[in-house]
């Protein structure tokens, strides 16, 4: 049996995490789900996805600094943040340096989303 | 134009002033001088003539005088008598031949003394008339020969008996007259000129002859008259004689063994009146004006000059002292004149210069410079009024300002409240918005998508999350404007990517025309707003058929994108605030698409117009200038 692509998703709107993990799932990925970005490090560490779509706004810690955080862990890491905008300056060009894959915007279609994971997975 | 300078033209025009002034001074005086010298010439070769005729004239009225004697009855008489005797008288021939011998001893009688007492006398009367008359001695020597040339009488002087052995006494037999020339008689110590008169009776014949010596006091008596009379200071008369001696010059000269005048040669050669022109010579400037003796009926003349000699300085110094006064006037004048102008152009360039100064501080908004002050009021009142008008401007420019300040302020704090709530607004709309959408996703997986009404309200719900979504993209592409990712795409690569995001109902035709061309730009900031644009196009065009047309060219400078579509036009009360913020005749719509469209090519040094006739936009963007 071919083991199936592993795709995290984060996000504190646990509507809207359960609707894209059972979206994403429909189209053939394992998913597994964060609602912060300390959760989402800590579940990167534990089970090394191949890709991250995470919010930016979250509360404990926000998607910027759990993807630096998901950086230092594995340089390789390939994640997408969520935005509605690129909220802080400095950090979104930090993360692009350290090989931030891309940036969606909400709302986001179902399409867009097939798009996005097939592109960089 | 040439420009000039007010200092030099101030410097140049006094100094040609001074300068013609100097120079028309300088040649005026000069020929003045000229003729002054010219006119006073003629006038002193006047005065030299006139009294030379004059002297020529007395000194034959002399002679005449003497002639008028010859003819006295006792003269006349007392001669024939001797006459007589000395031709009867035996031997006189031998005598006569003998006259050699006895020449060598001049006290010998000739003969017998005639003595005639009373023709003595009568030639003493004379003398003392003439004394009487004149107040000194007219004759210095008088006496009467026969015709043998015997002394038969004695007035004055010589006591000789024989005269007819002597050149005077011959010559005045042969000629009728003699007159020698001036030479000092030792007795008399005079000056004196021997005059030798034929006597002659009625009938002609030769009686004897009368010798006289006229005093030189008495020749010239009459001209030391005119002399005094015209010798004023700087001009003296003067006679000279025959060998160019002074005879007279301000008083008798003793000329006997003087020199020549050292112009006397030059008068020689010349003709009888003249004047010789030495003002030349600056340290003895004189005008040498003469005229030579010609005689005066009878008398031949004595070879005498009358001189007039003018020192050039009575005329010519004040000329002079003028012509040099204007040279110094002139000089003075220029050097002032480059002073004044110096000090003219200092007081009113300098002052100038600041003013202009401060008109150039004025025009690049700098209001603090203020006019020193000029010596000159007319200076001062410019300059008052620049520093008024510079304070006018401040205050102009400041009331402005503030009004200004006052509306961005207001302004930004409407659109900050806005941008607050929009940012705050979008983040707590999008979150429900994606679920809603993922919901209407994972819906349309799950439903049987054979029943058209089911399938309308999911096409519908989806029109309202696409409007809601496109609307929290219109506040926040309003409130937070984001620096430009500048990248090189193909237009119509941007165009596309925009159209994708859109939903172009069935009944509008989107053609693209000529949009091939490469563009530097932030391209998803120009989706966003090609997509306002061609949303808005649709929405205008509404449920009717219509055309939207992309189409873009290039000029030197812009690239220009024109999207027109067959909607109706836009009134113009609209078009002129249509891409204000929060403007908006659409119920559906925020305000602020087309003014965030605005927004996004003002930061890329383009512009966005909106014009009719078709309805169209049309956007400039520079192809190469540096974008904010």
């Amino acid at each position: 049996m071919i083991q199936k692509d592993v795709i995290l998703i984060v996000d504190d709107d646990f509507d809207l995490l359960e609707n894209t993990a059972f979206l994403i799932k429909s189209m053939g990925y394992e998913v597994i789900m964060a609602q912060n970005g300390l959760e989402a490090v800590e579940k990167y560490k534990e089970i090394k996805p191949n890709l991250v779509l995470m919010d930016v706004r979250m509360p404990i810690m926000d998607g910027y600094d759990a993807f630096f955080k998901i950086k230092q862990f594995d340089s390789n890491a390939k994640v997408i943040l969520i935005t509605a905008y690129a909220q802080d300056e400095k950090k979104y060009l930090k993360a692009k340096n350290l090989g931030l894959v891309d940036t969606i915007s909400k709302p986001y279609s179902i399409e867009f989303l097939e798009e996005v994971i097939l592109k960089y997975n | 134009m040439i420009s000039l300078k007010l200092s030099t033209l101030l410097i140049f025009g006094t100094l040609a002033i001074f300068l013609t002034f100097g120079i028309y001074g300088y040649y005026s005086f000069s020929i003045s001088i000229q003729e002054v010298n010219k006119l006073l010439s003629s006038r002193n070769e006047g005065f030299a003539f006139n009294m030379m005729q004059d002297l020529d004239e007395y000194i034959d009225k002399r002679i005449d005088d003497f002639r008028q004697i010859t003819k006295l009855q006792i003269i006349q008489d007392s001669l024939k008598k001797s006459n007589q005797e000395f031709s009867t008288t035996p031997g006189i021939d031998k005598i006569i031949e003998n006259q050699d011998l006895l020449s060598k001893d001049s006290n010998q009688k000739f003969i017998p003394p005639n003595e005639n007492l009373e023709l003595d006398s009568e030639l003493s009367d004379v003398i003392k008339f003439y004394k009487s008359e004149y107040d000194y001695d007219v004759v210095s020597e008088l006496f009467i020969t026969n015709a043998y040339g015997a002394n038969v009488a004695v007035g004055t002087g010589t006591s000789e008996y024989r005269h007819d052995d002597e050149d005077w006494w011959q010559e005045t037999k042969l000629k009728g007259i003699y007159l020698g020339n001036m030479e000092y008689d030792k007795i008399s110590e005079n000056y004196v000129a021997k005059l030798g008169l034929k006597i002659e009776d009625e009938k002609g014949n030769f009686l004897g002859i009368i010798r006289v010596s006229l005093t030189l006091k008495d020749l010239i008596h009459g001209f030391i008259n005119d002399a005094e009379i015209l010798g004023i200071q700087n001009r003296t008369i003067q006679l000279i004689n025959e060998k160019g001696q002074i005879i007279y010059s301000e008083g008798f000269k003793d000329f006997i063994n003087s020199t020549p005048v050292f112009y006397f040669n030059e008068i020689r050669k010349s003709k009888d009146i003249g004047t010789i022109d030495i003002t030349d010579n600056p340290d003895d400037p004189r005008l040498i004006s003469y005229a030579k003796s010609t005689g005066y009926k009878q008398f031949e003349g004595f070879g005498w000059i009358v001189v007039v000699d003018q020192t050039s300085s009575s005329f010519t110094d004040e000329f002079i002292d003028l012509k040099n006064s204007f040279f110094i006037i002139s000089i003075l004048g220029m050097i002032s004149a480059v002073i004044i102008s110096l000090i003219l152009s200092y007081l009113i360039s300098n002052p100038l210069r600041s003013l202009n100064q401060m008109a150039k501080q004025f025009s690049i908004g700098n209001f603090n410079s203020k006019f020193k002050g000029s010596k000159f009021t007319e200076i001062n009142t410019i300059g008052n009024s620049f520093n008024l008008m510079g304070q006018s401007l401040e205050k102009l420019i400041e009331t402005e300002k503030k009004l200004a300040e006052t509306h961005v302020k207001m302004k930004n704090e409407r659109l900050g409240a806005i941008g607050q709530l929009g940012a705050s607004m979008a983040h707590d709309l999008k979150n429900p918005l994606a679920t809603i959408k993922t919901s209407a996703a994972i819906i349309k997986q799950q439903i049987n998508h054979d029943d058209p009404e089911i399938e309308k309200a999911i096409q519908r719900m989806d029109r309202s999350i696409f409007r809601m979504s496109h609307q929290i993209d219109d506040v926040l592409n309003f409130v937070r404007i984001t620096p430009l990712n500048l990248s090189e795409k193909k237009l119509s690569d941007i165009l596309n990517n925009s159209i994708d995001s859109l939903e172009i109902p069935s009944n509008i035709n989107l053609e693209m025309k000529n949009v091939g061309y490469k563009i530097t730009a932030d391209s998803k900031k120009l989706e966003t707003v090609f997509a306002n644009i061609i949303l808005n196009a649709i929405q205008a065009i509404g449920n009717s058929n219509g055309n939207i047309i992309i189409e873009s060219k290039m000029t030197d400078e812009n690239i220009e994108i024109r999207i027109s579509n067959s909607g109706p036009e836009i009134p113009q009360k609209i078009l002129e605030h249509i891409f204000e913020p929060l403007f908006t005749t659409k119920e559906k719509g925020t305000g602020l698409g087309l003014s965030s469209c605005k927004n996004i090519i003002e930061q890329h040094n383009g512009t966005i117009s909106a014009q009719n006739h078709p309805t169209s936009f049309i956007i400039r963007i520079p192809k190469y200038s540096k974008m904010q």
